[in-house]
C-alpha cells in the first residue's frame, strides 16, 4: 500500500498526463472532407489518374490502331439487349457502320445480310484486313470474301485454305444466329522471326458484339508486362465510343493514352520548377542582401516576359525531329523553366518571415549549419502552403501543354495529347460536322476545374485561419 | 568537482562591445561589459527592457545579426579562447555543444513539423555522432530527465500537442543533450504561468546540481534571481552598473539604480496603508531609459537618479571593486573614472 503511494506521488511530480491526440494529418483530412467541391476534384482526379495509368488496359484499341475505311466515325450507339431468336438477353452490341457519302458526312448502317472477314490483329498499329459483303446474293458475299482475303495475304485463290474457307463461310451461313461468328486459321506467318498464327473472324450480320475482358490487340502493360487483355471492346471492331479521328483511330483509346502525358506534364513539371523555386526561393529568402537582390531580379525578368512567347521562343530555339518522349521531356523542361519564377518568390518571402522564428534561432544555438536549417528547419514549414500552390499551378502546366501541343510545337503525331487531338478542331468545318472532337477539350476542362477545386479544398483544410 | 574546479573561470567576457549600426545612426546596444561565470555557478543578469541582456547573450552565442549588429571590442573567453575571433565552423561546434541556450518563448521555440524526439536528437546526432536509434533512446532518457510522463510516447509527439510548460521542459531536455558546459538561460520562464515557473526553475535547480552546468540566467524577475542565482549582475544601457553575490546584493546593494529596482517590486501583505496610516504607493524609477543612439555625458543613469551629483553630468565611473566580490559603477564610492576605451 505504502509503496504504492509512493509511485502515484512520483507519476503526480511529473508533468502531462498519458493521451493520445489526433495527428495532424487526421485533422487535416477532417477537415478536407468537409470541402465538397474539394472532394469532387478529388475524385474526378482520381478517376482521371487512374484511367491514364491503366490507359492500355482500359481502352478498347492501342493509341495508333486505324480503321481507315472508318474516318471521322461518329460515336457508336450501344444496343444493350440482343434477341437471339429465342429470348431477349443482356448482351451489348454496336452496329457497323460505313461511309456512305464520300463526304465523310454521313455514315450508314451496313446492311443486314452482310458478311465479314476481320483479321485479328498480332502486332499493334498495324493495318488489318477489314471487308465487308453486303451483296443480297448468298454466293456473291462468299466469293467478295474469299477473293479479298487473297488478296490481302496473297494466297492463291485456287489454294487449298480457300477452298476451307469457302466451306467455313458455307457453314457460318447455316447457322440459325443472324450474327453468328467464328474464328478461322489460314495458316502461319513470320514476323521478325516469331511465327504468329494467322486468324481472322468470319462475322455473318451486321452487329458488333461488345464484351469485357476481351482479348485484343496485344500490348505491353506500361511497357513491363506483355497482354492483350482489355476491359471492355469488340472482338469484330466497328466499336468508336467516342466516335473516331479523321485517320480512323478510335478516340477513346487516344484521350486515355493522350491523359497519360497531358495529366503527367503538370506533375513532373511543377515538381521540377518546384525544385528551382525552392532552391532560389530559400537561398534568397535566407541569405538576403546583394544575392536576394540579383536573384529576385533574375526571376521579376522572367515574370515579366509573357509566358506563351517565351514557350515558343524556347520551343523554336531547341532542335525539332525528336522522338515523342524526348519532345516529351523538352516540354516539362521548358515549361517548369517558365514556371518557377513565381514560386521562387512565394517561397522567399516565406523564408524571409520563417528565418525570424524562434525554432530557427534555437536550431541556431544547437550549432546547425546554415544550409541545414534552410533544407531541414525552413523549407519544411512552408509545405502545407508550397503544396497548396502546387495543386493550383498544375492547371497551368496541362494549358501550357496542351497550347504547345495545339500550336504543333509540342507532342507529335502519332503521340495522343489532349493538345494535339484537339489540334483537328482548328478548322471550323471540322468541329461543324464532327463535334466528338472536341472531347479532349472537355477532359482538360475537367482536369484542370478538378485540380483547382481540390487546390481550394486543400488550402482551407491546412489554413489554420479557415472556420472548419 | 574538486574546489580549484569550483574557482576555474569558465566563460570571461571583457569589455564587450556589441553595437548595431543601421543607415543613419549607430545603437550601443551593450558597450562595455565585464563578467566571468565560474563553474557550477550560476550568475544571474538583471536590467530593464532594452538594456542589452539578450544582446550580450547573443553575442556569446556568436549569433547576433550580422549586419546591421557588429561587435566593436572586447574578448569573450571561453577556457582561453576568445569566442569572437572563432571561425564559423568553430562556433558551431561550441554552440549546443559545450554552450547551449533557452529561450522566453517555447510555445515558438520548436520547430511545429518535427517530432521533439526528432528535434532532440538531431543535436544528438550533430554533436556526439549518434546513429538515429540511439539518439532516439538518449532522447526518452532525456524527456524522463526532465520530468515528462510517458518519455517512451512523448518523444513521437509534435510540439502542437505539448503544453507550455512541457514544450520548455522539451526545450532544456534540447539545451542539456550534449552536457553543456555553459547553459544559457533568456527569461525561460517569462512566458510560463507561476506554477510551472516553480516547476521549471526546480528543474534547472535540479539539473545544474547534477550535471554541474554553469548558468547565465537572464531574467527581470527579482524574485526568480533571489531563489536560483549564486551572483548577480545588474545592466542599465549597455552596462554593467552592480555586480555582488545575491545575498550580498539583496542585503546590501550599492548603485542607486539597483535600489531603485529593489524598491519597485511590490511585497505580498505588506497592506495598502503604511503605519502612519497613509497610501502606500509602489515605487518606480521615474524616467525612461537612455536613448542608445545617443547616450547622455556622464553617468548614463544620472538623469533619473536620485542622488545624482555635478560630477555626475561630467564623466562616467569606472566599475570598481568594494569588499570580496561586489562591483559597483558609481561615484558615490569611488572617484575613479572611466577611460576612453574602456
Amino acid at each position: 500500500m505504502s509503496e504504492n503511494n509512493i509511485e502515484k506521488n512520483d507519476l503526480v511530480s511529473k508533468e502531462g498526463l498519458s493521451h493520445k491526440e489526433d495527428s495532424l494529418m487526421t485533422v487535416y483530412m477532417r477537415r478536407f472532407k468537409k470541402h465538397k467541391l474539394g472532394n469532387i476534384g478529388f475524385v474526378i482526379l482520381v478517376v482521371f489518374y487512374t484511367l491514364a495509368l491503366f490507359a492500355d488496359f482500359v481502352s478498347p484499341y492501342t493509341m495508333g490502331w486505324t480503321d481507315k475505311t472508318k474516318s471521322y466515325h461518329p460515336p457508336s450507339t450501344i444496343y444493350w439487349t440482343y434477341n437471339d431468336g429465342e429470348k431477349t438477353r443482356f448482351r451489348p452490341f454496336v452496329y457497323e457502320q460505313k461511309i456512305a457519302s464520300i463526304a465523310f458526312k454521313s455514315y450508314g448502317v451496313i446492311a443486314p445480310y452482310s458478311f465479314r472477314a476481320i483479321s485479328i490483329e498480332t502486332i499493334p498499329g498495324k493495318a488489318e484486313l477489314r471487308s465487308i459483303a453486303n451483296e443480297k446474293d448468298f454466293g456473291e458475299r462468299k466469293s467478295t470474301i474469299v477473293s479479298d482475303v487473297a488478296r490481302y495475304y496473297s494466297i492463291s485463290q485456287e489454294g487449298e485454305t480457300m477452298r476451307r474457307l469457302a466451306k467455313a463461310i458455307d457453314e457460318l451461313e447455316k447457322d440459325s444466329d443472324p450474327d453468328a461468328k467464328m474464328v478461322f486459321n489460314i495458316g502461319t506467318q513470320e514476323v521478325n522471326g516469331k511465327v504468329t498464327s494467322l486468324d481472322i473472324h468470319l462475322v455473318k450480320g451486321n452487329k458488333n458484339f461488345i464484351t469485357f475482358f476481351n482479348r485484343g490487340i496485344p500490348y505491353k502493360f506500361l511497357g513491363l508486362i506483355k497482354s492483350d487483355l482489355h476491359l471492355f471492346g469488340s472482338e469484330t471492331g466497328g466499336f468508336f465510343l467516342l466516335g473516331g479521328d479523321g485517320l480512323g483511330r478510335d478516340m477513346l483509346s487516344r484521350l486515355l493514352h493522350g491523359s497519360r502525358i497531358s495529366l503527367s506534364v503538370g506533375i513532373v513539371g511543377v515538381f521540377i520548377s518546384f525544385i528551382i523555386g525552392l532552391l532560389i526561393g530559400g537561398i534568397s529568402g535566407f541569405l538576403g542582401g546583394a544575392v536576394d537582390s540579383v536573384l529576385m531580379r533574375i526571376t521579376e525578368i522572367i515574370i515579366s516576359i509573357p509566358s506563351i512567347y517565351l514557350l515558343f521562343t524556347l520551343r523554336s530555339s531547341l532542335p525539332s525531329g525528336l522522338s515523342s518522349t524526348q519532345i516529351y521531356l523538352l516540354i516539362i523542361i521548358i515549361l517548369a523553366l517558365v514556371g518557377w519564377a513565381t514560386l521562387a518568390r512565394i517561397i522567399r518571402g516565406m523564408v524571409l518571415s520563417l528565418r525570424n522564428e524562434d525554432y530557427v534561432l534555437s536550431a541556431k544555438t544547437m550549432g546547425l549549419s546554415d544550409l541545414k536549417i534552410i533544407v531541414k528547419h525552413i523549407l519544411p514549414n512552408t509545405m502545407s502552403f508550397v503544396i497548396v500552390q502546387l495543386t493550383i499551378t498544375i492547371p497551368g502546366y496541362i494549358l501550357g501543354e496542351s497550347a504547345l501541343s495545339l500550336l504543333g510545337l509540342g507532342i507529335t503525331e502519332p503521340q495522343a495529347s489532349w493538345g494535339n487531338m484537339l489540334s483537328v478542331a482548328r478548322n471550323y468545318r471540322v468541329v461543324q460536322d464532327f463535334p466528338w472532337i472536341l472531347i479532349p477539350g472537355f477532359t482538360i476542362f475537367l482536369s484542370i476545374m478538378a485540380w483547382n477545386f481540390f487546390g481550394d479544398g486543400v488550402r482551407d483544410a491546412v489554413d489554420p485561419k479557415s472556420k472548419h | 568537482m574538486g574546489q580549484i574546479d569550483k574557482e576555474k573561470k569558465i566563460i570571461e567576457v571583457k569589455g564587450l562591445k556589441t553595437h548595431f549600426h543601421l543607415h543613419d545612426h549607430t545603437v550601443r546596444a551593450v558597450d562595455g561589459v565585464d563578467f566571468h561565470v565560474r563553474a557550477g555557478e550560476t550568475l544571474g543578469i538583471v536590467g530593464e527592457s532594452g538594456c542589452g541582456k539578450s544582446i550580450t547573450s547573443m553575442s556569446i552565442m556568436g549569433l547576433v545579426q550580422s549586419p546591421p549588429g557588429k561587435n566593436e571590442g572586447g574578448e569573450i573567453l571561453f577556457h582561453g579562447e576568445d569566442l569572437l575571433k572563432a571561425t564559423n565552423a568553430r562556433m558551431r561546434q561550441i554552440r549546443g555543444n559545450k554552450i547551449s541556450m533557452i529561450f522566453q518563448e517555447p510555445m515558438t521555440s520548436l520547430n511545429p513539423v518535427y517530432t521533439v524526439g526528432f528535434q532532440i536528437s538531431e543535436v544528438l546526432m550533430l554533436h556526439q555522432n549518434m546513429s538515429k536509434e540511439e539518439a532516439l533512446a538518449e532522447s526518452e532518457r532525456l524527456l524522463d530527465l526532465v520530468g515528462i510522463s510517458d518519455p517512451h510516447e512523448r518523444v513521437h509527439e509534435y510540439p502542437f500537442q505539448l503544453s507550455g510548460g512541457l514544450r520548455q521542459r522539451v526545450m532544456i531536455a534540447m539545451a542539456m543533450a550534449c552536457q553543456p558546459e555553459i547553459l544559457i538561460a533568456d527569461e525561460p520562464t517569462t512566458a510560463l504561468d507561476v506554477t510551472i515557473q516553480a516547476q521549471i526553475l526546480h528543474l534547472m535547480k535540479d539539473l545544474k546540481e547534477t550535471q554541474n552546468t554553469a548558468t547565465i540566467f537572464i531574467t527581470h524577475d527579482l524574485a526568480v534571481i533571489a531563489s536560483f542565482t549564486d551572483r548577480v549582475m545588474v545592466m542599465y544601457s549597455g552596462v554593467c552598473v552592480e555586480s555582488a553575490p545575491v545575498k550580498e546584493l539583496f542585503k546590501n546593494h550599492m548603485h542607486p539604480y539597483t535600489e531603485g529596482l529593489l524598491s519597485s517590486v511590490p511585497v505580498l501583505g505588506e497592506g495598502k496603508y503604511d503605519e502612519k496610516g497613509e497610501r502606500r504607493f509602489l515605487k518606480t524609477i521615474e524616467g525612461s531609459l537612455p536613448d542608445p543612439r545617443n547616450y547622455p555625458k556622464g553617468c548614463r543613469f544620472a538623469p533619473r537618479c536620485t542622488k545624482v551629483m555635478e560630477k555626475c553630468h561630467q564623466s562616467e565611473p569606472s566599475l570598481v571593486l568594494h569588499g570580496e566580490d561586489h562591483e559597483v559603477r558609481c561615484f558615490l564610492y569611488s572617484d575613479e573614472i572611466k577611460m576612453a576605451g574602456e
